[in-house]
């Protein structure tokens, strides 16, 4: 490669002066002025500039989702019994989850979904990942984009809270809680959801 | 569009209907009907085929739930300790392999083999066993108590109260019922709760 760069040297001189001093960069241009095709001195700063604006491009939508996407805040069972029970004008969605699970981690985009497009429906989700895993979580949800508010539920003493949530949960995930807070009607569903059906359970709460 | 809607539809509610009129399965004092299901050695196994001891633990169990995977050690445990007691143990993998292919009958021998289980791992292929007993998740145990001729549930529900960490718990719900069974009390815990990988149930 060197062999052929070595007739342009007087450009990347030129180049490395005016624009980049990097070694990666240097590389990198010898790299494209190499495989490019109909390359000109004038128009070269140009390609460059066009890069540039690319680079900026990604870096910028990159940093758009990671400030999107939601962390777990790590709570106890009062901040789920506080969700449960606040009055609010919205139709309160838990969905309790793991990464482990896959059928939860399936009928996630459902919840993203509910919560993206549907006007007065208020989308929680509980994740039950241990509290010392809380980074592989974080880590998992910017992957996923996942942009509902998660919070992960501390609680290892299992029994104690199951019931709190449903008397007729048995503990298998996915389970999903619909409740109306102002009326107190709500539905439990203990399996995965399919479909269109989280909207019929929002609407026969309301 | 619309006829897709409608289907869908459709597709919720008999889901729903299916749901909603699943039986429940045993509950505390309930007799429990015998059941013959294969082992990972090929053999058939029987609830008939424990009618010596004084019981029995049955754990609705699979190997690819974190949660099985956590409590291995403690369920095999279980079976070393009270099998000589009388109360042997016997796992039972309900999921359908075609939903969780690590599951597999192939994969409980090998699971079995690594393991160096001393206690039957049954395969419940039409997972009617694991519907009878209204088990939902793994390790979902059932603690039966002998009387005369009859099991009966004594306790439903989780191994211990920690499945992080078995030194942490501090409530032994199974060992407990089993030690009040065998001094002939009351189980002061009949039913528990705990988060577990639902079964993979057929059809769904």
């Amino acid at each position: 490669m060197d062999f052929f760069c070595c007739f342009f040297q007087s450009h990347y001189n030129y180049l490395n002066f005016k624009v980049f001093r990097g070694l990666k960069f240097n590389l990198f241009i010898r790299f494209y002025k190499h495989f490019g095709q109909g390359f000109e001195h004038p128009g070269f700063p140009n390609v460059f500039y066009t890069m540039k604006k690319i680079f900026c491009f990604l870096l910028l939508s990159a940093s758009y989702s990671w400030a999107h996407a939601q962390t777990a805040t790590v709570v106890k069972f009062d901040r789920i019994e506080k969700i449960m029970k606040t009055q609010t004008d919205e139709v309160q969605v838990i969905n309790f989850w793991a990464t482990w699970c896959a059928p939860c981690v399936k009928e996630l985009p459902l919840f993203e979904k509910l919560g993206a497009e549907t006007p007065g429906v208020k989308v929680t989700l509980v994740n039950l990942d241990f509290a010392d895993k809380v980074e592989k979580v974080n880590a998992f949800m910017a992957r996923k984009n996942i942009k509902s508010e998660t919070v992960l539920l501390d609680e290892i003493d299992y029994n104690t809270w199951i019931d709190k949530v449903d008397a007729s949960w048995q503990g298998a995930i996915p389970a999903t809680l619909i409740v109306n807070t102002r009326t107190g009607t709500r539905k439990f569903v203990e399996r995965e959801l399919a479909d269109g059906e989280l909207q019929q359970l929002v609407a026969s709460v309301k | 569009m619309k006829i897709h809607s409608i289907a869908s539809t459709l597709a919720a509610f008999s889901l729903l209907i299916f749901f909603a009129g699943r039986p429940p399965g045993y509950q505390i004092g309930d007799t429990v009907a015998t059941f013959k299901l294969r082992n990972v050695d090929g053999k058939m196994v029987s609830l008939s085929d424990y009618q010596s001891g004084k019981g029995l633990i049955v754990v609705f169990d699979c190997n690819t739930c974190p949660f099985s995977k956590a409590y291995n050690d403690r369920i095999q445990a279980l079976n070393k300790k009270y099998e000589p007691q009388g109360f042997p143990l016997v796992a039972i993998n309900a999921n359908s392999p075609d939903l969780s292919p690590g599951d597999s009958f192939d994969n409980m021998v090998a699971q079995a083999k690594r393991e160096k289980y001393d206690f039957p791992y049954l395969v419940d292929e039409s997972q009617d066993v694991a519907r009878a007993f209204g088990a939902s998740n793994t390790p979902h145990v059932f603690v039966l108590k002998k009387a005369g001729n009859d099991f009966k549930v004594a306790y439903i529900g989780a191994i211990d109260n920690n499945s992080r960490d078995a030194d942490a718990a501090d409530k032994r719900y199974v060992e407990d019922a089993i030690q009040a069974l065998l001094a002939n009390k009351p189980v002061t815990t009949e039913r528990t709760k705990a988060i577990g990988c639902g079964i993979k149930w057929k059809n769904v």
